[in-house]
């Protein structure tokens, strides 16, 4: 399976009441790989 | 994975299918692999400061890893009823491993050299200000103009004084495991309608390490700041920060284990309409989850935590107990068979996030629940091979004063292939 997010931008005052704005550009990237076995006894 | 489905791998899904597969002892041992980079962009004026990258933007590259996520399915068939076992790791899954840290950190560390200056000037103002106003007298100005042009002319050099530049070494690695074990039993109601009543209990174990440390600060003038050492005492801008914290050591350091149990109860249906159709809903209720943190921080680190710049360390505190609910889940799916060598599979599951309490009662960040939209299609090629497709579609409602660097979602869609072969069905009917 491959995900494919979003990007998110996020700008929060850090710390609050400091009037200083830190802005997060979020990103991610998924690879999952399984395997499986079934058994019927 | 699509509710319609009736198959031992679907029990997880569709619990109340499994009355359906044929009596006897059924047994399903599976793997996951999982490779996941999060990257984080974080922009703020002070990294501009920083000597050894001195851009507004830093990048914070993160690797999460899970080699090995087992799970197994048991079920036990008679003509009308079933019993079932599922255990998997239902959360997390692995660690991850932020080696330059996180925004979130580094903002602190960004954040001294002006907290270092606005101490210096006020201690370093009162001194110039009174010399300053008496050179401007002599040199003939008049004392209302000297005195306004000595309160400027002070400021202006103690803020020089101070530290304008910093270096600092950061790390944070995280680790978390939701183990879920799941038990219940299916009864055929009807011949083609059947109800399952379960249970699950869930055992998560996480931990946390964070490190900030080998911070140095430096001024730019280096001469300005030497001429006005000996107004300060000469101490080392490092110094100055460890007795504004009653000479703590600065570096901050965390080791943080949480351990927590819950319960939920579930409930699902399947109704198979014909031998087209097959429909399925299963209701998982929220799993109360209370993480009990045992954690040691450095002095440092416990003081910082108890402050607005600290308070993303809060939550690592020791003995501190952290709210994490895993949401209730309503899914429903709907399998169709035209012929029987095709099955179309399409599911909606609602994760119920703003009912699902997290610390600080974060829940009230959570505009919308979570939506998610799959279809799916499986194929059998011959006896001995059947492949499969999938799209998921996952649609988180956050809002941003949810998202933090150390825990953030994001929406995004999933396609899956697999491949299945079925040996023993091939190989004993030839």
């Amino acid at each position: 399976m491959c995900t494919f997010y979003n990007s998110r931008n996020v700008t929060q005052e850090q710390p609050a009441g400091s009037g200083l704005f830190k802005t997060d550009h979020y990103d991610r990237k998924n690879h999952t790989f399984g395997i499986g076995f079934n058994f019927y006894l | 994975m699509p509710e319609g489905q009736i198959t031992l791998t679907s029990i997880y899904a569709n619990p109340a299918g499994g009355a359906f597969l044929s009596k006897g002892w059924h047994l399903s041992l599976n793997s996951q692999t999982a490779f996941q980079e999060r990257n984080i962009d974080t922009t703020f004026p002070l990294f501009k400061a920083n000597t050894n990258d001195p851009e507004e933007t830093h990048r914070f590259e993160g690797n999460a890893t899970a080699p090995i996520v087992p799970s197994f399915t048991v079920s036990f068939n008679r003509e009308k009823w079933s019993l079932s076992a599922h255990f998997a790791v239902t959360g997390g899954g692995g660690k991850c491993e932020f080696n330059e840290g996180l925004g979130s950190f580094e903002s602190i560390g960004a954040s001294i050299p002006s907290a270092v200056t606005k101490g210096i000037v006020a201690k370093l103002q009162p001194i110039l200000q009174p010399a300053i106003k008496q050179q401007l007298i002599n040199a003939g100005i008049s004392e209302t103009d000297a005195s306004k042009m000595a309160a400027a002319k002070a400021l202006q050099m103690a803020t020089e004084a101070g530290p304008d530049c910093y270096s600092m070494r950061s790390s944070m690695k995280g680790r978390s495991y939701y183990f879920g074990l799941q038990l219940g039993g299916t009864y055929k109601i009807l011949d083609n309608l059947s109800a399952y009543v379960g249970v699950r209990g869930v055992y998560a174990t996480c931990s946390y390490s964070g490190f900030v440390g080998d911070l140095q600060l430096y001024n730019s003038n280096a001469d300005m700041a030497t001429a006005l050492a000996p107004e300060y005492g000469g101490t080392p801008y490092v110094d100055l920060v460890r007795q504004s914290y009653g000479n703590a050591d600065p570096t901050i350091t965390l080791n943080c284990d949480q351990t927590g149990f819950g319960v939920s109860p579930i409930i699902g249906i399947d109704w198979e309409i014909n031998k087209h159709w097959n429909v399925a809903a299963k209701y998982e209720f929220r799993t109360r989850m209370n993480l009990k943190n045992s954690s040691q921080m450095s002095v440092m680190a416990e003081m910082l935590a108890n402050t607005d710049a600290g308070k993303a360390l809060r939550q690592f505190k020791d003995g501190e107990r952290v709210r994490e609910d895993v949401p209730a889940l309503l899914a429903l799916g709907v399998q169709y068979s035209p012929i029987e060598k095709v099955r179309l599979d399409a599911a909606y599951h609602q994760f119920f996030d703003k009912d699902s309490k997290k610390w600080e009662d974060k829940q009230k960040y959570v505009k919308n629940n979570t939506h998610e939209f799959i279809v799916g299609a499986e194929y059998d090629v011959c006896k001995l091979i059947t492949v499969s497709a999938s799209y998921e579609y996952t649609r988180y409602g956050l809002t941003d004063d949810f998202m933090s660097d150390l825990s953030f979602n994001l929406s995004n869609y999933m396609i899956g292939g697999g491949v299945r072969i079925h040996p023993s069905k091939y190989f004993i009917q030839h």
